[in-house]
């Protein structure tokens, strides 16, 4: 089997495989179970509808991160390049060609550096695509609206392109699958335990003017459950010391908890409800990883710093 | 500070299967790219399989929104007349189609959306929003409008009386309808054959006609029809 999946023979892809299985399937009799109870059935019926897609999105996730850096690369590329889109559809970018050519071809490129493991210009690369986004008004000869054109292809190419680039640099890491599945698996984690603790406990909202669902006990219940979560998948984070896993939870709880705030406040200021409607129950697929998009380049250098790229990244 | 203004897309909460009914259609720069790839590619094929020879490109207005009207016998009909207008302008060239056939799942949708452009128009229940969003089209300029009058395809290749939605859509209204005749397409593909079978193909495109001074009335769209009709038929002989 290890042969045509590589990720298989990672004795830590096999750890997450089956905590992510075992929790899919605690979950799934759970729901069955309340299903069975008429006085639990609606509540059962509703959380089903955001659950199932699970059944897809974690077979994807461990498919493409057991395929080896390459591949995980290249669906980065896709999911940036699907984030990038519904962004502009949301915010009407999509409609000016050049700026879109400009963003997509700046994505290629920071995925290209990548590909290529060439730490230097992947560093260097939101810059040019920043320089050719610049260059689009004089060469229209065109000032009308431009700013906020400018404004939101950058939003694009550094937030919903570069952050999310920098897992492909921690996948090059030796230890890189128990990384990507940790901060993966982390964040989700952290989504969920905050809607959930909301659900249940949830009274005070924690900044109702953006997301009135946000409650400052959903908050520190996922600060519970992902200091439980981090201090429990501890012996499959090799290399990480007592200061790291300090602030792994850090990361991820803050990290996953603005994340989801950023972009309710850009679906807020826009006046839409979703993203798009990629994911039944979630919305698009942007609602689904912002949180990660924002952890993703925390996460990084974190790593960077502490436990070290051998040899470094050039 | 200024506020900024924002213009999320109309089908941003539709899946992927909806939003492709959605019309008029948003531009999108992967949708178009394709449709520009499949259009050089039919057209290749239908010059080199069905020796496809077009008369009468003069006649096409420049810089004007037109209905293009030909008779119908074959799927390959809408193919010849796309073929037949500047590629530049098949972006801006709807065909007017069946939402009940084109339309009717999601790859019969993405085909028609993506590569036919074609207008879903709801031959049942919403007859008249559907001619509404065809005169809307044509209120915009340099538009073509691909639509066969006889609403259905002929079994036996006759030419069938014209149906009197051309004439709700251009009659008193200072609107140009281009008529056209299909030769052979219907001995190369007729309805319910599997292949198409290679043989000459011609289409024939006459001058413009304006229906502005027929008034607006059941027996002036009978009229355009009538019209129209003949000018189609007119325009066989000059093939034999």
């Amino acid at each position: 089997m290890s042969n045509c999946f590589p990720g298989w023979a990672d004795e830590y892809f096999r750890t997450y495989f089956w905590l992510v299985f075992s929790l899919i399937v605690f979950f799934t009799i759970i729901l069955g179970i309340m299903k069975l109870l008429p006085s639990a059935r609606s509540a059962a019926d509703k959380v089903w509808v955001s659950f199932s897609p699970w059944f897809i999105m974690a077979p994807i996730i461990f498919l493409v991160v057991g395929l080896g850096s390459k591949v995980f690369i290249v669906f980065l590329l896709i999911l940036s390049i699907v984030s990038v889109k519904e962004f502009t559809r949301a915010t009407g970018l999509y409609e000016d060609w050049g700026f879109m050519i400009a963003i997509y071809a700046g994505l290629i490129g920071l995925y290209t550096a990548a590909f290529l493991k060439w730490y230097g210009l992947f560093v260097a690369m939101p810059v040019y695509a920043i320089v050719v986004v610049l260059m689009i008004p004089a060469r229209r000869n065109d000032y009308k609206n431009m700013i906020q054109k400018i404004g939101l292809s950058t939003i694009a190419l550094i937030y919903l392109g570069w952050f999310p680039a920098h897992l492909a640099f921690l996948s090059y890491h030796p230890f890189g699958i128990a990384y990507l599945l940790f901060l993966v698996i982390g964040t989700e984690l952290n989504d969920a335990a905050a809607y959930t603790m909301g659900k249940i406990f949830g009274k005070k909202p924690l900044v109702s003017n953006i997301s009135p669902k946000k409650t400052v006990e959903g908050a520190l219940g996922s600060l519970i459950i992902t200091s439980l979560y981090v201090y429990f998948a501890r012996q499959w984070l090799p290399g990480f010391g007592p200061f790291p896993l300090v602030l792994s939870v850090i990361i991820l709880w803050i990290g996953g908890t603005m994340g989801d705030l950023v972009m309710s406040c850009v679906k807020r200021d826009i006046g839409i409800k979703d993203m798009g409607a990629l994911i039944p129950g979630h919305g698009g697929l942007l609602d689904r990883v912002d949180s990660l998009i924002f952890v993703s380049p925390l996460f990084f250098h974190m790593v960077n710093h502490y436990i070290k790229f051998p040899g470094g990244l050039q | 500070m200024k506020e900024w203004s924002y213009h999320p897309s109309s089908s941003i909460n539709k899946s992927v299967a909806e939003s492709l009914t959605v019309f008029p259609r948003e531009s999108d720069m992967t949708h178009t790219l394709l449709r520009v790839f499949w259009n050089l590619w039919v057209r290749l094929f239908l010059k080199i399989y069905f020796r496809l020879s077009i008369k009468g490109r003069g006649h096409l207005p420049r810089k004007k929104s037109f209905v293009l009207i030909a008779n119908h016998s074959s799927h390959l009909d809408a193919l010849c007349l796309t073929a037949a207008l500047p590629l530049k302008s098949i972006n801006r060239t709807f065909s007017i189609a069946a939402k009940d056939y084109f339309f009717s799942s999601f790859w019969r949708s993405l085909f028609s959306a993506i590569f036919i452009n074609a207008l879903p128009f709801d031959r049942q229940d919403e007859k008249r929003e559907s001619l509404e969003l065809c005169a809307n089209l044509l209120k915009v300029s340099d538009q073509v409008l691909l639509m066969f009058p006889e609403g259905t395809r002929s079994l036996t290749g006759e030419i069938q009386a014209f149906k009197k939605g051309i004439g709700i859509l251009v009659a008193g209204v200072d609107r140009l309808v281009v008529p056209a005749y299909i030769d052979g397409a219907y001995q190369a593909w007729p309805k319910g054959n599997k292949v198409p079978k290679p043989r000459h193909v011609l289409v024939c495109l006459g001058q413009s006609i304006n229906f502005a001074e027929i008034p607006r009335t059941e027996e002036g769209y009978q009229k355009v029809a009538q019209l129209c009709e003949s000018a189609v038929r007119n325009l066989k002989p000059q093939f034999k």
